[in-house]
């Protein structure tokens, strides 16, 4: 049991770093999904495209390749990213692609009837989008977003590839030192586990919270 | 003396207006002129156009040909070199801001409460401050007699109390025209009646312009100051209800009235 515990200090250092990566990736995900989701819903042809090019080239690759990509081969460009940003960068990027599916999904799923409920009070289309059809469209993103946040978590895993140390290369190192496969790799698993669990209770925690007038009672 | 009688601009003139869905003729070539202040019940079966009408006054359709006046002013064109071209965005909100609508399905927010769903378009499209806006939308649900459901989301109202708040909600914009297309023919047979007589109300304490499509003939009868019967696209006939209702010129408004009437109202 105590050799148990003289594994968690540096376990949860690489912790740290698994939140610390999502904590700044997982935003800047859901700027990225917001501003290409609703681009590829623009008039403008040339934000549909750029949306497009966007959300086809990082689903269309491997996460681990774009991660490569940015650390070993941008430097080459001149562009020379220290690990940690680059991986925040890679993983935005890559997760706001995903987002990006939802967004278009979210809005498109609040019914037509709404819009014309908007033109009928003289609204302009981007008055509807803001204050009727997006706020509704938002409720029903979250549970996908809780998705693609715990895809997110997991991926950070990854960046153990690009010599970050994060929850996963504690893992590794502990493995290689100690040689004791069966308490890493079940302490890891759990840690990834317990944090997931973490974030699914939050997502539910802001679905009731943002539900108004969707979860309530029929009082006539 | 003042000049003789110039008349007053029509509510509506629609000239031509005809709109097709693919090979299916919804609207033919219709002409239609409006006094201010008339009630115009419209009648007929479905699919005969009496709710694209509508929709094509409230720019929820394209027009495929013909014109559009709203108090004198092009709806959704403007004349450019002795003909219309498409207006602008702009100037369409410039004129559609006289029409008002009531759905079918309501259509409330159901993010926003009675009393929000009533407030919204005056704040944000009018720019109403909001102490005001509050006042006026609390006076509306007092008139459609729901002051106590303000803060009740829609999902938390019955399908009478949600028309109801939508009739308001269309009136906080004090429209000059309100369209009510089939707003009972999704209540249970119990509500008709609150709906109904909320819209008999404001004819009788308001000169607003109504253009009413409906399938209660009773109620098409005596809000109305004038009756559209409509078939395939066209006006068959246009006259006062008690002349439609009671003793009808054409053979296909008498057929009409027969097979949904039955022996009488």
């Amino acid at each position: 049991m105590t050799a148990l515990l003289d594994l968690l200090p540096q376990l949860m250092k690489g912790l740290q770093t698994t939140l610390l990566v999502t904590a700044f990736a997982a935003p800047l995900a859901l700027v990225m999904a917001l501003a290409s989701g609703l681009a590829r819903l623009s008039p403008i042809k040339l934000l549909q495209w750029l949306a497009v090019i966007y959300v086809e080239l990082f689903r269309g690759t491997s996460l681990l390749v774009q991660l490569f990509y940015f650390f070993y081969v941008m430097p080459l460009f001149g562009l020379s990213l220290d690990p940690v940003t680059t991986g925040v960068l890679v993983l935005a990027l890559n997760t706001g692609a995903y987002g990006s599916e939802v967004v278009r999904a979210g809005i498109g799923s609040v019914p037509k009837s709404q819009r014309e409920a908007c033109i009928a009070l003289n609204m302009s289309p981007a008055m509807a989008l803001r204050r009727v059809i997006f706020p509704q469209a938002f409720v029903t993103m979250l549970p996908p977003f809780g998705n693609l946040l715990i895809e997110l978590l997991k991926a950070t895993s990854l960046l153990s590839l690009i010599t970050i140390f994060d929850l996963a290369f504690a893992g590794n190192t502990l493995f290689q030192t100690t040689g004791r496969t069966l308490e890493i790799y079940g302490l890891v698993l759990m840690i990834y586990f317990a944090t997931a669990m973490v974030l699914t209770l939050g997502m539910r925690w802001l679905e009731k919270r943002m539900g108004a007038g969707r979860d309530l009672e029929f009082r006539p | 003396m003042l000049p003789a009688n110039i008349p007053p601009s029509p509510a509506l003139r629609l000239r031509g207006v005809s709109k097709a869905f693919g090979s299916l003729t919804i609207l033919d070539k219709l002409d239609l002129d409006v006094a201010p202040g008339e009630r115009i019940s419209i009648i007929g079966r479905s699919g005969s156009g009496k709710t694209t009408l509508l929709r094509v006054l409230m720019t929820l359709e394209k027009l495929d040909a013909g014109s559009i006046e709203v108090f004198g002013r092009y709806l959704g064109q403007r004349p450019e070199g002795g003909r219309l071209v498409p207006a602008t965005p702009e100037e369409t909100r410039a004129v559609r801001g006289d029409i008002g609508m009531v759905f079918q399905q309501f259509n409330l927010f159901p993010h926003r409460t009675a009393i929000e769903n009533v407030i919204e378009a005056p704040i944000h499209v009018k720019k109403m401050g909001s102490k005001e806006a509050r006042d006026m939308g609390m006076a509306l649900l007092c008139t459609v007699g729901l002051a106590d459901k303000a803060d009740h989301y829609p999902r938390q109202l019955s399908g009478g109390q949600q028309q109801r708040v939508a009739i308001a909600r269309a009136l906080a914009m004090q429209p000059r025209i309100i369209l009510f297309d089939e707003v009972t023919s999704a209540l249970d047979p119990e509500r008709v009646d609150e709906v109904l007589s909320v819209i008999q109300g404001l004819a009788q304490e308001s000169t607003i312009t109504m253009l009413i499509v409906t399938h209660e003939m009773r109620f098409a009868r005596d809000v109305a100051t004038r009756t559209i019967f409509m078939e395939e696209g066209l006006i068959v006939e246009d006259d006062a209800p008690a002349v439609i209702f009671g003793k009808p010129n054409k053979a296909r408004t008498q057929s009409f009235l027969q097979s949904v009437l039955g022996r009488g109202l």
